[in-house]
């Protein structure tokens, strides 16, 4: 089920109203409206959540009750196996497979190609990272290992974040769902609200409305001009923004009304002055889980010189490769770990907050992060290397063709994302309309409904994480 | 509007009763939102009234621009109005049509029903049912599923050039696409979903719904609303947009052309006549012979224009495409004329290269009659 069908329209007020009806039985609500949302697309994949959950449920109490060392990590690492290969399996295995192939096949010693004829579950690569921080937590002792069978079910499949994250962490995420939830006040409800609205506005109008510009640009770069690239390039960096924060806008608004508190994921990266405060903003809960789990576990900036810029490169290389079975993503990580590692080395420190709002001498490297970040999803988007090398040749196709309706749907979606954006940062808020004056507001949400139902109808367009 | 109504209410001078209340930012404690609900509902009260002028504005701005837009439900205007024009021939005026024209949009500018029955004896009613830019697949499954069964002729025209016989032509495969992806296609069907029927019935109550799928494109509308309104085909279907125009190569001539050298590129070897294209063909003729009607195949006038602009190899595309046609024609045994070869044609009868003009149409239909009355 997506969060942009009619099928949750409806689903969303029974779960939340039979939730706050019937407090003593909200874990067990949630845990059976988790398992209907995933389910609807494919129940099949259910059994691997539930394997995930009983494997992190046993290891963890086992972790918990041991004080030898050795066991404690051996226990650890059958956690990490066990997940790390049910999405090796699943997301990993024909990548790697046709990559030997192509490597054999180029020493002459082809013709070796088991390929599995597999389905990606969706939000795999999701609510992997989340139960393995439950472990790892345990593990290091931030957390006491969880008693109640119930609670981790719900922990691992909580459905607002199961599919597209934001990627919760065991010590923010588990003492919400074993404690006591309180009726949101008012002021909660209308910021949930706003939240799930925002996020709807987001995906139907801005990310829907510009994907048939960017589809058509990729599937056919080289009969394409520069400027028609470029505009397809700006449009999928808004795309791709509006796509996911308004998938955790949605994820964090329905949260809201069952009176948990889920981490942001996004703070404007778009008016990020550097690469170091891009990823500070963007698609926080999986930076922040490299960075803990990955980054520090390999030594982080500890080593010297030389292994910290390692740490980081391999760390964004993983990142990339997190997010899909294809050499266009390690690309995509190589080049974010490039921009970092040239940053630490040549940029002179800014200890400014990241979200503080951009000054004017901040513009051209903002402009410069921006479009650092857009030369980047060039290989982020493309299909294949060679679609992404066609589309950067393309780039010489001095010609100005273009089409005047791609042009007015592409500006006025950047124009609103940045006004959004900037609107949030001088708030800082995520739905900084509901302190407006009554008039504003009216007109906005006025105004908004008007362009949701313009840009809807039709079957929902899926959310670009769900692949990940 | 101006930036300082953006600004959060904390930030801003409270000067009236109202503006207390939105002064409750989010970190109000609950019991001072409790203690101002009041206030607090004449604010809400406000903004929903303001959203719903809102909404009656949009709602009132789409009525308006409705009644220049085209039938949303299909993405095919012109299939729109021959449906219309078919059940009105048929249900409320009575008529039969014995005659029906199908092909693209040059048999849709070149054959006129109305001087083809005015000139012949043997035509009767005759109909243009023509579609813009079609696949030889979207020209089958509009004959096979709508035309033939409401006119139920006893003639049938198939005027055919190079275009819809393209296996490589991007723009053909698109419209067939937007065919076969459209709600009235999916009525047509059966296959109409919940949704679908939902829309529609939302689509009765407000224009914004029902025109929605046009509304969002800023150049339909614009497009739209700067042409002359009216409907994409005659009453009988001719489309009339090429007539009265002396022959120019224009605007939109060179988009296509520039399209079709594009798309040539994806296929390393392309071909006109190409085998998908000539079986969607085979199958339309053995439908229409199958139904016991007479099938002619017409060869539709073209100038050298279009062989030399849409073709990088002109001369050997031709000639795989004549070669098609022939093994067809001896495969099938079809009775096919080729109008184009036979007669000489020139400029003043064209509106641009593949589409005659009012002169070249009146000329044809009449070479058409003769031909049927012969």
């Amino acid at each position: 089920m997506t969060f942009n069908s009619l099928q949750f329209a409806l689903f969303l007020p029974i779960v939340v109203g039979l939730y706050w009806w019937k407090p003593k039985l909200q874990n067990w609500l949630l845990l059976a409206a988790s398992y209907f949302f995933y389910g609807f697309w494919d129940p099949r994949f259910l059994g691997l959540i539930l394997a995930s959950t009983i494997i992190d449920y046993s290891v963890a109490r086992g972790i918990d009750a041991s004080d030898d060392d050795r066991r404690r990590r051996a226990l650890l690492m059958v956690s990490l196996v066990a997940n790390l290969g049910i999405l090796g399996i699943f997301k990993y295995f024909n990548f790697f497979a046709d990559s030997l192939d192509s490597a054999l096949d180029s020493l002459g010693a082809g013709g070796f190609k088991p390929s599995l004829d597999i389905i990606l579950p969706v939000g795999i690569s999701f609510y992997t990272f989340q139960t393995m921080s439950y472990t790892i937590d345990v593990y290091r002792r931030r957390l006491p290992a969880e008693k109640s069978k119930l609670n981790v079910a719900v922990y691992v499949a909580f459905f607002p974040q199961l599919v597209a994250g934001p990627i919760e962490r065991a010590t923010h995420l588990m003492p919400q769902v074993t404690g006591n939830r309180s009726y949101p006040v008012p002021d909660k409800w209308v910021e949930g609200i706003a939240l799930i609205a925002l996020g709807i506005f987001k995906k139907v109008v801005l990310a829907d409305a510009v994907a048939p510009i960017v589809q058509r640009a990729f599937d056919d770069p080289a009969s394409q001009s520069s400027l028609t690239l470029l505009l397809a390039l700006y449009a999928f960096a808004v795309q791709i923004y509006a796509d996911f924060s308004g998938y955790s806008d949605v994820a964090r608004g329905t949260a809201m009304l069952l009176g948990f508190d889920l981490i942001e994921n996004f703070r404007q990266p778009y008016l990020s002055r550097n690469i170091t405060v891009f990823w500070r903003t963007w698609h926080i809960s999986l930076s922040n889980w490299l960075r803990d789990y990955l980054y520090i576990t390999l030594g982080g900036n500890r080593g010297g010189t030389a292994k910290t810029y390692r740490n980081l490169f391999l760390t964004m290389l993983l990142g990339g490769l997190w997010h899909g079975s294809s050499w266009n993503f390690v690309i995509w990580g190589a080049l974010h770990g490039c921009y970092l590692a040239f940053e630490r080395a040549f940029r002179k420190m800014d200890d400014r907050p990241a979200d503080v709002m951009p000054g004017i001498r901040d513009i051209p490297n903002v402009l410069l992060t921006f479009h650092l970040v857009c030369f980047a999803w060039i290989f982020f988007r493309a299909n294949t290397f060679g679609q992404a090398a066609d589309y950067i040749a393309g780039f010489t196709n001095l010609g100005v063709g273009f089409d005047i309706g791609d042009v007015i749907i592409v500006l006025g979606a950047i124009g609103v994302s940045f006004f959004l954006d900037f609107a949030q940062r001088k708030a800082k808020s995520h739905v900084p309309m509901v302190n407006w004056r009554p008039i504003p507001l009216g007109a906005a949400l006025g105004t908004g409904i008007t362009a949701i139902i313009l840009f809807s109808g039709g079957a929902a367009v899926p959310f670009l994480y769900f692949q990940f | 509007m101006s930036i300082a109504d953006l600004e959060p209410m904390a930030h801003t001078d409270i000067d009236t009763e109202e503006d207390e209340a939105d002064a409750n930012d989010a970190a109000t404690t609950a019991e001072t939102t409790v203690n101002d609900a009041p206030k607090g509902k004449r604010r809400w009260r406000t903004v929903f009234l303001v959203a719903v002028v809102m909404l009656l504005i949009a709602e009132a701005g789409a009525r308006v621009l409705g009644t220049r837009l085209a039938d949303p439900d299909w993405n095919v205007p012109e299939l729109a109005a021959h449906i219309n024009n078919v059940e009105r021939i048929t249900e409320t005026e009575g008529g039969e049509i014995d005659t029906l024209i199908i092909g693209s949009s040059s048999p849709g500018a070149g054959f006129d029903p109305v001087e083809l029955a005015e000139v012949s004896d043997s035509v009767g009613i005759a109909y243009n049912g023509n579609l813009f830019g079609p696949s030889m697949g979207a020209i089958r499954l509009v004959a096979e599923n709508v035309l033939l069964d409401e006119t139920d002729p006893e003639v049938v025209i198939l005027g055919i050039t190079s275009r819809a016989l393209n296996d490589n032509s991007l723009d053909q495969s698109r419209m067939q696409d937007s065919l076969v992806t459209s709600v009235g296609w999916r009525r047509i069907e059966g296959t109409e979903s919940s949704f679908d029927s939902l829309n529609q019935q939302a689509g009765k109550v407000s224009a914004l719904v029902r025109y929605r799928p046009l509304l969002r494109d800023p150049e339909t509308v614009a497009r739209r609303l700067t042409s002359p309104v009216g409907p994409p085909v005659s009453d009988l279907g001719k489309l009339q947009s090429r007539d009265g125009k002396e022959y120019s190569l224009s605007g939109e001539h060179s988009s296509q052309e520039r399209s079709a050298l594009d798309n040539w590129a994806i296929d390393s070897e392309p071909s006109h006549g190409g085998p998908s294209e000539m079986d969607e063909l085979r199958s339309l003729i053995e439908t229409i012979e199958g139904q016991g009607r007479r099938l002619i195949v017409v060869e539709m006038p073209v100038l050298e224009e279009p062989w030399w602009n849409l073709h990088p190899k002109p001369a050997e595309n031709r000639a795989d495409y004549e070669a098609a046609i022939d093994e067809l024609v001896a495969d099938t045994g079809i009775e096919y004329w080729d109008i184009n070869a036979e007669e000489a044609w020139t400029e003043t009868d064209f509106g641009d290269p593949n589409h005659l003009n009012h002169i070249g149409a009146k000329r044809l239909s009449n070479l058409m009659a003769d031909y049927l009355d012969q």
